[in-house]
């Protein structure tokens, strides 16, 4: 038992040790340089970059292909980053990220905020770490992060995050590629435009999006923190809502609970895109790369009307 | 409980300890209930089904070595197969049954809303073996039923196997005073990490590209379900035999050594090679007891025949209650048989060009194989192999989700070369045993961590054989 205990020990010690000291050049020299990739990356392009934007735009992969700031000219002359991210881009990273920068001292003049009302009112129940995982790296840096962890997940993500390995999971080799890369990130305003055009086959809308839905609390109380923070921070918050092809990720009353959820806090600023049968010149499949976001096309319409509803913010 | 997951991992450093100490009675104890608790860890009330099973074969067992005469030795064979087929039958295969007869319009019978209980293929075939060999006289039978119960519930063989054989494993129980040696936790270890690795770096991470192919699959090019194809057969490998290197690695940490369950099957130059390094201990259990019981090879060359597909249909059956599995089964009988009809293992080359081309040729076969395995009807496998025929398409190949790459490509680059160039040519054993054998062992598996920690999928994902 002795030997064995004895291996176990010096096993431990060796990966505890290894851990730290690749994990501290790791991020040091390799991933405070890397400006460019999903999530991890364009956030550190943001902190190094866009120290003084005057607004940043927050929300998922439908703020990132959809809003290009550079269009939105009453809009501080567009002088804007789109800080959305795929996938993952919810309300809890949103708000993270949020505290994350006001952190590091990016105090943008305005921020549009990309709201959905689908997922905060499909979600059953409140799991949130893929929401976490790319901000991860910054743990050190969030307390607000940490805090989430500490509440909202289990035992075993806490576990792993002893290891600061962990910390890049899924993206360890993302982060190496974009880092050797770095020099070729040419300046950007956050926007990707998609290219392609809906293929209508076999298109049907959610089996979901007319069933009664359930809310997520955690989501909605992160959903008002963000809104105080702002107001905290003398932000300005705009609130929007982008269109869906054929109304397919809209809920009519989630929307509108969010909406009033949002001016009970004080929030003016709402503009509601969501009914696709108010907009004819989006209505068309060759503005849409899929169902829920536009193509390059039908983001630079939507960008424009959006800039249009803000000719005068109230 | 997952292999893959915190919860095991806190269960059995607590177990270990425990059981280290312990001896005699009390280790039995402890093995017993540590695997009561791993099992109901699922579904708790599924564990009276494990009871049913296990009191079942016991008393059979003793009866047939009890008995004088043959007939009555026979009877009560055929109490202990029918009776656990039953149970078999009952949770695993009724609603196919009733499914198809509905279907033939013969009755409306009713279909029953149950979950699978976990592992039921798997303890079944254990006990069936264990009650035919006390019937054919190989082994004695078992009067303690603690050490029986251990036999057939051991947690890190319960769920998916390997699917033990008596003579190998009950005598380790009976004692089960055994010193754990430190070579038994070292290379128990290193091998736990390693089907870890091959689990949540490659199987969970190519089953992404996997699923999302399979799952949309009216709406992808050939080359999309071409590639998923391929990424499935190295998923299942990896999935199976990464739980079955877990499996054995957790039973050497304790001091207990399973058979071996898988030898690099992709390796293999034929199909009947393939089947000899693939779930070894489902393919010898098919061979000892329905291959060899219906004549084998000893009889005429179309009986052979016959034998090697009804075997492998049966094989099919045993994975799942569905007319897929049944297709895949019978697809691999007809491989095997063919192949004999040509006499084609018996076709040495030394050519490493020619060597190459009968991997590829197993690889490609048995991979067409596994496209009834995955795809959900035979409608689907169907429509899936004629979009890859006709619909193929390379302009149309889109990569989806690029994070997952860097995990398969660096994945299935260590996965192949240590499988190759070290598992190929030495045992976990004999990799200790060599100069500096353990220092490297360590330096690997810490290796292995990090990779994990890096690459790995961190939800903890089912295993795809916990199905049957």
């Amino acid at each position: 038992m002795k030997k064995i205990l004895i291996k176990l020990f010096i096993l431990l010690t060796v990966l505890i040790i290894t851990d730290r000291i690749l994990i501290y050049f790791f991020t040091k020299f390799i991933y405070a340089n890397t400006i460019s990739g999903e999530g991890t990356g364009s956030v550190n392009y943001l902190l190094q970059k866009k120290k003084n934007i005057d607004f940043i735009i927050l929300g998922n992969s439908r703020a990132k292909h959809q809003i290009n700031p550079a269009l939105l000219t009453n809009l501080y002359n567009g002088n804007g980053f789109n800080a959305g991210i795929n996938g993952v881009g919810g309300i809890v990273y949103n708000n993270i990220l949020l505290h994350l920068l006001l952190r590091k001292g990016i105090k943008p003049k305005t921020i549009l905020l990309e709201a959905d009302a689908y997922p905060y009112f499909t979600t059953k129940d409140e799991i949130i770490a893929d929401e976490l995982i790319p901000l991860y790296p910054f743990i050190n840096e969030s307390g607000v992060l940490r805090s989430y962890i500490k509440k909202n997940t289990g035992y075993a993500e806490k576990f792993k995050l002893l290891f600061h390995s962990y910390r890049y999971n899924g993206m360890f080799f993302r982060v190496l590629f974009n880092y050797i890369k770095q020099h070729a990130v040419t300046d950007n305003n956050g926007f990707e435009g998609l290219q392609g055009k809906l293929d209508t086959t076999g298109f049907k809308l959610p089996d979901d999006i007319d069933k009664p839905q359930s809310y997520s609390p955690l989501k909605l109380t992160a959903l008002v923190d963000i809104v105080q923070t702002c107001k905290a921070n003398n932000i300005k918050l705009l609130v929007v809502f982008a269109p869906s092809y054929k109304n397919s990720l809209t809920l009519k009353e989630g929307n509108e609970m969010m909406i009033e959820l949002i001016r009970k806090n004080g929030v003016t600023a709402v503009y509601d895109f969501s009914a696709i049968e108010k907009i004819p010149q989006l209505q068309s499949n060759s503005m849409w790369r899929n169902a829920t976001h536009l193509n390059s096309d039908g983001a630079i319409i939507f960008s424009k009307l959006l800039n249009e509803a803000m000719v005068t913010i109230p | 409980m997952l292999f893959n997951s915190i919860v095991f991992l806190i269960f059995f450093s607590i177990f270990f300890f425990l059981f280290y100490f312990l001896n005699g009675n009390n280790r039995k104890i402890l093995l017993l209930l540590g695997s009561c608790i791993f099992y109901m860890w699922f579904i708790p009330v599924y564990i009276l089904i494990l009871f049913l099973t296990i009191l079942i074969d016991y008393y059979a067992a003793k009866k047939i070595e009890d008995s004088i005469s043959q007939a009555s030795k026979k009877r009560l064979l055929l109490f202990g197969i029918i009776n656990t087929c039953l149970v078999l039958f009952v949770f695993k295969y009724f609603n196919f049954f009733t499914d198809n007869f509905n279907a033939l319009g013969f009755s409306q019978l009713p279909h029953w809303n149950i979950i699978l209980p976990i592992g039921l293929s798997f303890h079944t075939f254990q006990s069936l073996s264990y009650v035919i060999e006390v019937y054919r006289g190989n082994i004695k039978a078992e009067r303690n039923l603690l050490n029986y119960s251990n036999f057939v519930m051991m947690f890190p063989q319960l769920v998916a196997g390997p699917i033990e054989r008596a003579n190998n494993l009950l005598p380790q129980l009976k004692t089960c005073d055994h010193k754990i040696t430190y070579k038994d936790f070292s290379t128990g270890l290193h091998r736990f990490f390693w089907g870890l690795f091959k689990k949540v770096v490659v199987a969970d991470t190519l089953s992404r590209f996997v699923d999302a192919a399979y799952n949309n699959y009216q709406f992808q090019p050939g080359s999309m379900l071409l590639v998923a194809t391929v990424f499935f057969s190295i998923q299942i490998y990896c999935d199976f035999s990464g739980y079955s290197d877990m499996a054995i690695g957790v039973a050497r940490m304790l001091g207990f050594k399973f058979k071996e369950n898988f030898t690099l099957p992709y390796f293999a130059k034929s199909i009947s090679a393939f089947w000899k390094g693939w779930h070894i201990s489902l393919s010898t259990w098919l061979k000892d007891y329905i291959y060899i019981s219906l004549g084998g090879n000893r009889l005429a060359k179309w009986l052979t025949y016959r034998n090697l597909m009804l075997t492998m249909l049966i094989g099919g059956f045993w994975h799942g209650a569905s007319w897929n599995f049944i297709i895949w089964g019978g697809l691999n009988g007809l491989y095997l048989s063919i192949e004999r009809f040509f006499n084609f293992s018996k076709h040495y080359s030394r050519n490493i060009i020619v060597k190459a081309i009968k991997v590829l040729y197993v690889f490609t076969l048995i991979s067409f194989s596994w496209i009834f395995f995955r795809a959900a009807t035979f409608q689907q496998s169907a429509a899936i192999i004629k979009t890859i025929v006709t619909d193929f398409s390379i302009s149309k190949f889109h990569f989806w989700d690029l994070s997952i790459y860097p995990a398969v490509i660096f994945g299935i680059g260590v996965l192949l070369g240590y499988e190759y160039f070290v598992l190929r040519r030495y045992s976990f054993d004999e990799l200790f045993e060599k100069k500096n054998g353990d220092l490297l062992l360590s330096g690997f598996t810490i290796f292995i961590i990090f990779l994990i920690l890096f690459l790995g999928n961190s939800n903890g994902s089912q295993f795809i054989y916990f199905q049957f």
